[in-house]
């Protein structure tokens, strides 16, 4: 890998960000001239100060890359590679949960997303065993029938998704 | 009137302008941490005249990006979950936990042979406390600092002197008292801890600042009241199952997270009985990881979040007071003292920040 990929490499996520971040300010400057003028001011005054920050802060963070790079003090890409793959992984599981949810509920999702975790993380296999099934029983037993309350049971068995368009 | 709308939104913007410099290694990075929070508040309805705006025509958003799932549960909770998922069996701590309950005993009256010692921390962790951002590791230091300056063998110190512990333990502690001067008197959070609070008090609809001791001192009482009996509840725990609660440190976080995520979930979907809720803190959680990793620093982030609305009430609410007129902003001279306070923190952060950090090693 070449020192010019090494160094956009390690800047990607700070790159990503700022970018995206430069587009939240845009998208809200543009957005508010079309709301009521008395609440115009300002929304637009803070959208345009956080585009500012966020380019002067794009700006010295390539410039800052490039320079380390031109002076050999670039450290190798593997670690922000690894970092990004974790956390992309773990995002995963999250998402998954969140999934599952949706499509089933609470209380088969619990028990089957937390077996899942601890197998695929290589657990023993009591606690791989035990934990889903005391969390599960957690939160039916505690929750639905001791504080009488109504978990979401999934799309496939009839619950309503509340409207978020 | 000392504190007007003007002035509290001054109060607000220096705060804005001061806590990057302080909290964080970078400045400008913090002041868009700052920015990016006060923008995600604006999302919802208007505060001003009830108008949807950045919803992108969702029903969802039209509520706003809620304080408890995105913030509390999102930013907070979700993502030490992720930074444990990507490291599930590294124990917390590194080393054997062996804790004697004799010597938990010991210590707990070293401290009370010690009162000047305790005093003197506190009272400088309590002074710390105050000046929003600095947190509590400048509080530990200067603590420890003086107990070295005014001990008569400061040799001992770094060696295993105890008092070494209790000054910055005392600091630490007494930091949080500090920081509720601040959040409780101006409206302004100390740390991240009161930050939390100071967002749901406004989601209550109770205004943090200068007028909330006259008109909620019910909330401001219970929440002195609740800090001290929280502290002898803590203590009590510690000195009676410090020995079996130091043992969970040296669990693996894999076993850990399962509880923590879905008492998370549910937490989230239980707010308002919507699923979306829990989306938002995982979204919450991905926004904190990356301000976190990245050094957008968390303090100025919660700040911009939680004090939006009330900052933007007050800016609307000075210029109708001033019919439309900005000049408003500029006539009172508690407005100058605290315009002056924006610019001097924005001249003399940088070198602040230098400073405090040589300071802290």
């Amino acid at each position: 890998m070449t020192r010019r990929q090494s160094t956009a490499m390690k800047l990607l996520p700070d790159v990503i960000f700022l970018i995206l971040v430069t587009a939240i300010g845009v998208y809200v400057v543009a957005t508010s001239f079309s709301l009521q003028p008395e609440t115009r001011a300002f929304a637009i005054a803070t959208g345009a100060i956080l585009v500012i920050l966020a380019a002067s802060v794009l700006g010295r963070e390539v410039a800052r890359g490039m320079a380390r790079a031109r002076s050999g003090i670039e450290s190798p890409p593997a670690q922000a590679e690894r970092r990004m793959a974790t956390l992309l992984f773990a995002l995963t599981w999250c998402v998954a949960f969140f999934v599952a949810v949706l499509l089933v509920g609470f209380i088969i999702t619990i028990p089957f997303w937390v077996f899942a975790l601890l197998l695929w993380n290589r657990a023993s296999r009591v606690t791989t065993v035990v934990i889903p099934i005391l969390l599960w029983a957690l939160v039916k037993f505690v929750l639905e029938y001791g504080l009488d309350t109504i978990l979401f049971r999934g799309i496939l068995f009839g619950d309503r998704l509340p409207t978020f368009w | 009137m000392l504190f007007g709308p003007a002035e509290k939104f001054w109060l607000v913007a220096w705060a804005f302008v001061a806590i990057p410099f302080l909290s964080g290694k970078d400045w400008l990075k913090g002041l868009v941490s700052v920015a990016l929070g006060l923008v995600l508040s604006f999302v919802g309805r208007s505060v001003v005249t009830g108008e949807f705006r950045y919803t992108f025509d969702t029903h969802y958003l039209g509520s706003g990006v809620g304080i408890i799932p995105f913030l509390a549960i999102g930013v907070f909770a979700v993502r030490v979950i992720l930074e444990l998922l990507s490291t599930p069996h590294q124990p917390i701590s590194v080393g054997s936990v062996k804790v004697d309950m004799r010597q938990i005993w010991k210590g707990a009256i070293y401290v009370l042979k010690k009162p000047i010692a305790l005093l003197r921390a506190s009272f400088i962790g309590t002074i710390i406390g105050v000046i929003p951002g600095i947190g509590p590791i400048t509080a530990t230091f200067f603590a420890y600092m003086a107990a070295r300056g005014c001990s008569k063998t400061p040799e001992r110190f770094g060696k295993g002197e105890p008092e070494g512990v209790l000054a910055p333990e005392a600091a630490n502690n007494s930091e949080q008292g500090g920081a509720a001067i601040t959040t409780l008197l101006l409206g302004i959070p100390g740390n991240l801890d009161w930050a939390i609070l100071l967002g749901i008090m406004i989601m209550y609809g109770i205004t943090p600042g200068p007028d909330l001791i006259r008109e909620h001192p019910n909330v401001v009482l219970g929440i002195i009241v609740g800090t001290v009996a929280g502290n002898v509840l803590g203590s009590t725990i510690g000195l009676f199952l410090g020995t079996q609660l130091a043992r969970l440190t040296g669990l693996k976080p894999l076993y850990i997270i399962p509880f923590v995520f879905v008492s998370c979930m549910v937490g989230a979907y239980m707010i308002n009985n919507v699923l979306w809720d829990c989306a938002i803190a995982i979204v919450g959680g991905l926004c904190g990881y990356f301000l976190e990793k990245l050094d957008y620093q968390l303090l100025p982030f919660t700040l911009g979040f939680v004090m939006g609305p009330p900052i933007e009430i007050n800016f609307y609410q000075t210029l109708q007071i001033g019919l439309g007129s900005y000049s408003i902003f500029f006539n009172s001279v508690t407005s100058f003292i605290l315009i002056f306070l924006c610019i001097a923190s924005i001249a003399l952060g940088p070198r602040l920040r230098v400073r405090i950090s040589k300071d802290e090693g």
